[in-house]
């Protein structure tokens, strides 16, 4: 819905003025943006900046009356005209008709990079937990340092990653998805086990481009000896019906 | 028949440890509960709980002389539910439990762990019977306990390093709510754990602990501790003075995390970073 904005430019000219303006006769105010907004003279020579609220958007612009001439369009927001004279005695106002517009707040573009470093947090612990690997070796994978991936683990860290590394980190993700589709194992205790007795899982997987084909093979022969892998201690341990003695923090909980 | 010994009586009439006085011997008790300044209360509100926390074997010895007082705690019924910062035994200077929850459910009680805890002579017991209405279930009894002695057994974390975990405590304690010990254990280790830091930075290097079997097993219990870790550690590098070791804090497999390693580092415990007294 269209909304018509009287500015009055009595207002701007109770502000220090290097033109000398005098206040014009104040108009009959029909000024809804005025209560919202705030119209004000800027000290910049001839400039007339309206402020107006963020949700509103200018549809059209004119003086109006024997106020001054504007040879500037405004251009955003906060809009500005450029006049080129006013003369003493000025009666009139500016018109202004605004639009709503969905305006991005602030607020908005800021929860915007919270989501996108939130999701950035996510996929990085998706491909950690899939692979099961440590942080050191993960670090090695993406071609950064471990502090630098700390960084990119903490969802408070509004921080963009260079094109590189996301592609990178793309790759990987993919990769880690194969390999949770063939294994529920980590990968990690196994990184440097020998394929066919050359590479090991952990060369494939520093070498870019990522030789994909490759290591989703590597990935079939792994998780095989997983399979024939003898039991831990700790896995005989359990399946012998060994547990430790409940302690006070397993006592349920009051909530 | 020879005469019966306190301990006899005080067992003939049904004390034992978790026991609750009735109301009718709190006019008889009130004059025995001594706070700092030597006085008694004015009164005890009849809500509140008189729990006799002396193991049972100390309440009915048979000499006076061996076990001469009892040990009473002084709870409180709290508006509400039990707070999150002081259930559970998060904190070893106030105690919020529920005494039982299946015949007072929606009855939460508080305790602190110096005000409300008072001597009374053993034989102050004589008078009466316990309450037959207010009693606590085996969890609370257990409960109780756990938390007097988690107050003699905590690690004596610097203060220094305690104050400055304060503000992100709550924080810390949303992240682990969901991660029970049989998902993960939390381990630390801090440098210098001796020392009072004026100015320095304590470095801590954070260990969460996953049974081996889930670790193996399971990318969804990996990724939740995975979470959780992620924002332990962020919620830790936002402490002033407080530095995290990037090199050595990681999510772990049971099976990796070695004895040695149990050796260097301290179990994670709210309760450990209630300020001292």
């Amino acid at each position: 819905m269209n909304q018509h904005a009287l500015i009055n430019n009595s207002v701007k000219l109770q502000q220090q003025d290097p033109l000398q303006f005098r206040p014009a006769p104040r108009q009959v105010s029909t000024i809804p943006v005025e209560d919202r907004g705030r119209p004000c003279f800027s000290n910049l020579q001839g400039t007339f900046i309206v402020h107006l609220p963020a949700d509103l958007s200018v549809e059209e612009w004119r003086c109006e009356g024997d106020f001054a001439r504007v040879v500037a369009l405004p251009i955003s927001d906060p809009i500005y005209c450029v006049i080129d004279s006013m003369w003493l005695g000025a009666t009139g106002g500016m018109h202004v008709n605004v639009l709503p517009k969905p305006v991005v707040h602030l607020q908005a573009q800021l929860s915007a990079v919270r989501a996108q470093a939130a999701r950035r947090v996510e996929r990085l612990t998706e491909i950690k937990a899939n692979l099961g690997l440590s942080m050191q070796t993960l670090a090695e994978m993406l071609h950064v340092t471990r502090p630098t991936l700390y960084k990119w683990f903490d969802a408070e860290k509004l921080i963009s990653l260079q094109k590189d590394s996301v592609r990178r980190v793309d790759k990987i993700e993919q990769l880690a998805q194969k390999w949770r589709a063939t294994s529920v194992a980590p990968l990690g205790p196994w990184l440097r086990e020998r394929i066919d007795g050359g590479s090991s899982m952990l060369d494939l997987l520093m070498v870019e481009p990522l030789p994909t084909v490759e290591i989703e093979r590597a990935f079939m022969q792994i998780a095989a000896r997983i399979v024939q892998a003898p039991k831990s201690r700790s896995a005989r341990l359990r399946e012998a019906g060994f547990t430790r003695r409940a302690s006070h923090r397993s006592l349920p909980s009051d909530e | 028949m020879a005469h019966a010994s306190i301990g006899e009586q005080l067992f003939a009439l049904g004390w034992r440890g978790g026991s609750v006085l009735p109301p009718e011997l709190h006019e008889l008790i009130r004059r025995h509960l001594h706070h700092t300044d030597g006085k008694a209360p004015k009164r005890i509100d009849p809500n509140s709980w008189l729990i006799v926390v002396s193991q049972s074997c100390d309440i009915v010895v048979p000499r006076d002389d061996a076990e001469p007082y009892i040990e009473l705690l002084w709870a409180h019924p709290y508006a509400g539910k039990p707070r999150k910062g002081y259930r559970d035994l998060r904190s070893t200077r106030q105690l919020d439990f529920r005494p039982n929850q299946k015949t007072f459910s929606e009855l939460a009680l508080t305790v602190h762990a110096t005000v409300d805890r008072f001597f009374v002579p053993r034989s102050a017991l004589l008078e009466g019977r316990p309450d037959v209405h207010r009693t606590l279930s085996a969890v609370a009894i257990k409960r109780l306990h756990a938390w007097f002695a988690l107050r003699y057994y905590r690690p004596a974390w610097p203060e220094a390093f305690v104050a400055r975990i304060q503000p992100v405590r709550d924080r810390l304690l949303e992240v682990l709510e969901p991660l029970t010990e049989d998902v993960a254990e939390v381990r630390v280790a801090i440098l210098p754990n001796d020392r009072e830091l004026d100015k320095d930075k304590y470095i801590v290097a954070v260990y969460f602990v996953v049974p081996a079997e889930q670790f193996q097993n399971s990318p969804d219990t990996r990724r939740l501790v995975q979470e959780g870790f992620n924002k332990f550690v962020s919620a830790l590098n936002d402490c002033d003075g407080i530095e995290l070791s990037t090199d050595l804090s990681d999510v772990v497999s049971g099976n990796e995390f070695t004895w040695e390693q149990t050796q260097h580092t301290d179990l994670w415990d709210f309760a450990y970073l209630s300020p001292f007294e």
